[in-house]
């Protein structure tokens, strides 16, 4: 029923061309569609599995809340907003609270170290050593994937951000921009030193593409 | 190879290595897609009249929220500055009462003192 009333909702543009809202399964498809790159992107940033999921629902819920009434176009680039603010807000705070615990640092010592003992490695390691068989050639995908996805999680996070929007999610630079709060001319800048960046730690890895 | 190139080359490889997240991961993010969808309520969010359209419902119900909470906010700070201003300076009234009286001032200063050396 409620798909149904979602196609018969739409809104009329200026030039009174009738634009379409997304459906319930139209959402569906796209949340599954990219919701284990948002995942990954997630994870390069907060490098933890258990944050980068909860980033990921969270960026899930605010758009089928707020931007249900949305033709299903416009879903990439809102959710690539929402997710990247979202990631944003985690960072800002993770810095109120690693205020805090300075400040309480004596009370809060031993508790400090519980995420300490994550390694962003392990878990690709136990994936890699989950597949059956070993041939040279998956040993070697799994080697370049692996080496870049430690130096994407390396990067600044304006850098990885902008590499990742453009060449991963396929955005223009204008969307790229967009999404980023800043100027087409930082977006390309910060493109450029990502590039240049990954090239050179894959080339110091032997790595070629 | 230029930028866009090693781009799309190692976008490529990112893309290879999204086969290699944990069953108990995807299980997470289907489960949250799931939950997320309950939330679809399209209907509320858009009334359309014309070519204009008039947000309703949910939202509408927010904005007001949050407009009630300023106002209140707003008349209780008003409140507290006004019973500030009621309460006044303790000395005020004393002030006041020296200022109006026909005595000067110093008659109120020492007068016990003045007494006593006219007497001795």
């Amino acid at each position: 029923m409620i798909p149904l009333l979602a196609k018969q909702a739409t809104r009329k543009s200026n030039s009174n061309k009738a634009i379409v809202l997304a459906t319930q399964q139209e959402f569906s498809n796209f949340l599954a569609q990219i919701e284990r790159r948002a995942y990954k992107q997630a994870l390069f940033a907060v490098r933890d599995e258990h944050l980068a999921l909860d980033i990921v629902q969270e960026s899930m819920m605010k758009l089928v809340e707020k931007y249900a009434a949305k033709p299903s176009e416009e879903l990439p680039l809102l959710f690539q907003r929402i997710l990247q603010n979202t990631i944003r807000d985690f960072y800002r705070r993770q810095k109120t609270r690693s205020l805090w615990t300075t400040l309480f640092s004596s009370f809060t010592s031993g508790k400090e170290n519980e995420n300490e003992d994550y390694d962003f490695l392990e878990t690709l390691r136990v994936e890699s050593a989950s597949n059956p068989g070993n041939p040279q050639e998956k040993l070697e995908q799994s080697e370049s994937i692996r080496v870049i996805e430690r130096a994407l999680s390396d990067l600044p996070a304006r850098q990885r951000e902008a590499f990742l929007l453009r060449y991963w999610e396929d955005m223009d630079v204008s969307e790229t921009a967009k999404i980023m709060g800043c100027s087409e001319g930082s977006v390309k800048t910060h493109c450029s030193r990502a590039t240049h960046a990954l090239a050179i730690v894959l080339s110091k890895k032997g790595i070629t593409l | 190879m230029n930028e866009p190139q090693t781009g799309k080359k190692i976008a490529q490889i990112l893309d290879q290595g999204l086969d290699n997240i944990r069953q108990g991961t995807l299980d997470r993010l289907q489960s949250a897609r799931s939950a997320s969808l309950e939330n679809y309520h399209p209907a509320e969010t858009i009334v359309n009249v014309g070519g204009a359209s008039v947000r309703s419902g949910h939202e509408w119900h927010l904005k007001r929220g949050r407009f009630v909470s300023l106002v209140s906010l707003l008349l209780a700070l008003m409140g507290i500055v006004y019973w500030q201003s009621l309460q006044g300076d303790e000395n005020e009234d004393i002030d006041i009462m020296l200022l109006v009286d026909d005595l000067p001032v110093n008659a109120y200063l020492d007068n016990e003192f003045e007494t006593w050396l006219e007497g001795s």
